[in-house]
């Protein structure tokens, strides 16, 4: 539990750190997009150079990004096997009893593995260097026209920032009421599955029990705070676009072009 | 390291105080006396064994180290008082009459009234939830009572109560208590020893009156004397050769001779 | 006209019949370091979120800088004048950086940008956070915590700052931080203080003791002058009192001493007039 450190952010004045939220933004979607556009060696590994590049750019250290990775390993190994099992093809490498190795299948085996982890280090590069305020900013900003069919823009970043605040003082919350059950006796780790679901109740109950009180206790000082929705608010940090965006944006549009290109290079005729 | 070479024995039927500034280590210490975390080397024995050795016995640890953690209001989720003060024993595996009988005599180690039983346990004020949850503890009949800052954001009236309340219920089953404290006051009201915290290692260890001569190493590491203690100092200053004194009690019995009192005014 | 008038207040919460303020007559002047005791339920809370204008009372009037705090439109001009610093340090914080966090006032007052980027600055330099202001606040300590919503309400300039049992969750060293913070602020800028607490070494600290009980208040002076009858502040009021007043007590001196140096000042004159020591 203790390890999510998504939506975290990582002090550091790095280039990342300083360029615009909104133009991160549009940059996670085009690479997000384009990982999912790769399907050759060539293009993935383009792609995996591109994440180096941005890990090392960001200044945040690369065993914090690998962090992240590490709660994921499960779901990317079952994926992997099941993709290994089940995707057809023509290429037999192998056949035993009921199961049939195909080729393709190792092939979308291991790119769908690679995508995931390119896609959770692009995600976290956002999250690291920009800040919850900053992000909630930038999401208010770029949806701002949806104002016009009456969608409350403001008051959804302000929910968004707020819950990616509280995300650690919950988990610390969890923690807390566990280990204090646990004292009593409590047993969250045998039994089947409805015995499990059970074991939950001592937990949430008084999680969402104090996850009310800190909600009231919240408004309370947001109004203390003289907090009255969107209308007239100023901010800190005035989001300025200047030339290194550009700049950021048109290399991240090189790259794009770069992935749809080289997919048409493949190695051996399959990868 | 948040624990660095810890040696302590917990004698049977004392009441031993930690202290220590936040981040000095306490809770993580008392987390590891019912096998909540585990120490990467180092054992802890209780009655002789080690709590790691069997992995199915360390539930039964828990049941006999009974741990109350800070603000134990927070942990109350069932709909009555009776229930939850009966999660404990009922995890145990105790049976409908023992559970019944330990629920009705751990209410009353609370001074709470069997009406209370019924009613839900958020309805009640702070320090009524607060008493729910430590019967809930003591429902268990742990052999040790460790105790996480039990009076932490109490009024006086009810931190005094509390405290009562545990000196009394320590009296009657003979438990041995282990509590942190921030309020060097009730540590030296309350302990027969005092174990010392600071990074995470332990600065000190001994009775009141050994740990207290030490004013200024604890001063030094961020704790504190109880006040009484700070005014002997004070008159050990000024020439009066008393001993240190470190409760209000002990106070009185040095200076009353001294002081002829009733004819005494401002 | 003093800057914050009570007059014949009354406030109970809906669903209840109790009267958790009942006809409180009160007035505050500006630069004023006033604790208000009592034991729970006593009132305090609800006095303190009378101050600004969070409870409106039906009965009575609460004036702040001769603006009634039931006049909706001067609302957030209240809520900036009288800022209030909570209990729970966690959750009051909104933002996930430090500085953002103590932003969130005057961003709310439509304050120009630079001159956010200025009060931002000089708060969490008055209160010693300065170098935290780019850390996440859930590593900080509670005191620290406390001092950054402390800083978030000085942003928005306020008149008075109300803490409402804001030290009851810390730790000594953390308690003692929050302390010198305002007492800093009551002196250096003038702010009225409206400290609320269950620490009587606190609240004897303060010019001015406010004693509520059952919503009522029970004694309004110095500390030495609440603090006098020492039998309804014990036995009466649930309170306690300062260790040095409890030995004096049982020492049969009759003298409401507060404070440590008082205690060794006045022992040593007894002690020197018996001459037996």
């Amino acid at each position: 539990m203790r390890d999510i450190s998504f939506g975290q952010y990582y002090p550091s004045h790095s280039l990342l750190h300083r360029l615009d939220p909104r133009f991160k933004i549009v940059i996670t979607i085009l690479l997000v997009v384009g990982i999912f556009l790769c399907n050759t060696a060539v293009s993935i590994g383009f792609a995996a150079l591109c994440a180096l590049i941005f890990m090392l750019l960001s200044k945040v250290p690369i065993s914090t990004y690998l962090k992240n990775i590490k709660p994921l390993i499960p779901i990317i190994i079952f994926t992997f096997i099941l993709n290994l099992i089940y995707v057809p093809g023509e290429h037999v490498i192998f056949s035993f009893w009921k199961i049939t190795l195909y080729m393709e299948a190792v092939q979308t085996a291991v790119f769908i593995a690679f995508r995931i982890v390119l896609l959770v280090i692009i995600t976290s590069f956002l999250t690291y260097t920009t800040t919850p305020t900053a992000l909630t900013n930038a999401i208010e900003d770029l949806l701002k026209w949806l104002k016009v069919f009456k969608v409350d823009v403001h008051s959804i970043a302000m929910m968004m920032s707020i819950a990616l605040r509280f995300i650690p003082t919950l988990i610390d919350e969890i923690n807390k009421i566990m280990n204090a059950q646990k004292a009593r006796g409590a047993d969250f780790e045998s039994g089947n599955i409805v015995k499990k679901i059970k074991a939950m109740v001592p937990i949430l109950v008084p999680l969402f029990i104090s996850s009310f009180r800190r909600a009231y206790e919240l408004a309370n000082a947001m109004e203390c705070r003289c907090y009255n929705g969107g209308a007239g608010r100023t901010k800190l940090k005035t989001m300025q676009i200047s030339a290194k965006d550009f700049v950021a944006l048109f290399v991240i549009v090189l790259a794009f072009a770069g992935f749809i290109l080289l997919n048409k290079i493949k190695i051996g005729g399959l990868f | 390291m948040a624990l660095d070479d810890i040696n302590l024995t917990i004698r049977a039927g004392e009441t031993l105080a930690i202290i220590g500034h936040t981040g000095s280590g306490k809770s993580t210490l008392i987390t590891h006396l019912n096998g909540l975390l585990k120490a990467q080397s180092g054992t802890v024995i209780f009655e002789g064994k080690d709590i790691w050795a069997d992995k199915k016995e360390l539930k039964n640890i828990r049941f006999k180290i009974g741990l109350c953690f800070q603000y134990p209001e927070y942990q109350l989720f069932e709909e009555t008082v009776y229930k939850d003060i009966a999660f404990g024993p009922k995890n145990m595996g105790l049976d409908e009459k023992e559970i019944d009988r330990r629920v009705r005599q751990s209410l009353a180690y609370m001074d709470l009234p069997e009406s209370y039983l019924e009613r839900s346990p958020f309805d009640l004020s702070g320090g009524q939830k607060r008493k729910i949850a430590l019967a809930g503890i003591l429902a268990m009949q742990p052999d040790i009572l460790v105790l996480d800052e039990p009076t932490a954001g109490l009024d006086p009236a009810a931190r005094n109560n509390l405290f009562d309340l545990i000196r009394s219920y320590k009296e009657q089953s003979g438990t041995t208590v282990v509590f942190v404290s921030h309020s060097m006051e009730d540590v030296a009201n309350l302990a027969d020893r005092i174990v010392v915290m600071n990074k995470g290692k332990i600065a000190m260890e001994g009775a009141p009156e050994e740990v207290f001569q030490h004013a200024d190493e604890l001063l030094a590491i961020g704790l504190n004397v109880p006040a009484i203690t700070k005014i002997f100092l004070g008159l050990q200053k000024n020439g009066y050769p008393f001993q240190t004194v470190y409760t209000v009690e002990d106070a009185v019995k040095i200076l009353k001779p001294l002081i002829g009192g009733d004819t005494l005014d401002a | 006209m003093s800057f914050i008038e009570f007059s014949n207040v009354t406030y109970s919460y809906p669903d209840t019949k109790r009267k958790a303020i009942e006809n409180i007559h009160l007035t505050i002047e500006q630069g004023e370091f006033i604790s208000v005791i009592g034991h729970n339920g006593s009132g305090k809370s609800t006095f303190a979120k009378l101050l600004n204008g969070l409870l409106v009372p039906p009965e009575g009037c609460v004036s702040v800088s001769g603006i009634s705090t039931a006049d909706e439109e001067k609302r957030l001009n209240l809520l900036q004048q009288v800022g209030m610093v909570f209990q729970n340090p966690d959750n009051q914080i909104v933002a996930s950086v430090v500085e953002e966090d103590v932003a969130f006032g005057p961003e709310n007052l439509g304050v120009p940008p630079e001159e956010i980027r200025t009060r931002v600055d000089d708060a969490l330099k008055t209160v010693g956070m300065y170098e935290f202001r780019l850390k996440a606040p859930h590593n900080l300590s509670g005191g620290q915590k406390q001092r950054v919503a402390i800083a978030g309400i000085l942003a928005m300039q306020p008149k008075c700052i109300v803490m409402d049992e804001s030290t009851a969750m810390l730790d000594p060293i953390g308690r003692k931080e929050v302390m010198d913070a305002v007492k800093k602020l009551n002196r250096e800028f003038g702010i009225t203080i409206i400290y609320i607490t269950h620490f009587m070494n606190e609240a004897v600290d303060a010019d001015r003791v406010i004693l509520l009980d059952h919503g009522s208040i029970c004694a309004d002076g110095t500390p030495k002058e609440v603090f006098a009858d020492y039998d309804a502040i014990t036995r009466e009021y649930g309170l306690d009192v300062p260790q040095s007043y409890e030995l004096m007590k049982q020492l049969g001196v009759n003298a409401c001493i507060l404070g440590e140096e008082e205690c060794i000042l006045h022992l040593t004159r007894l002690l020197g007039e018996n001459g037996k020591a």
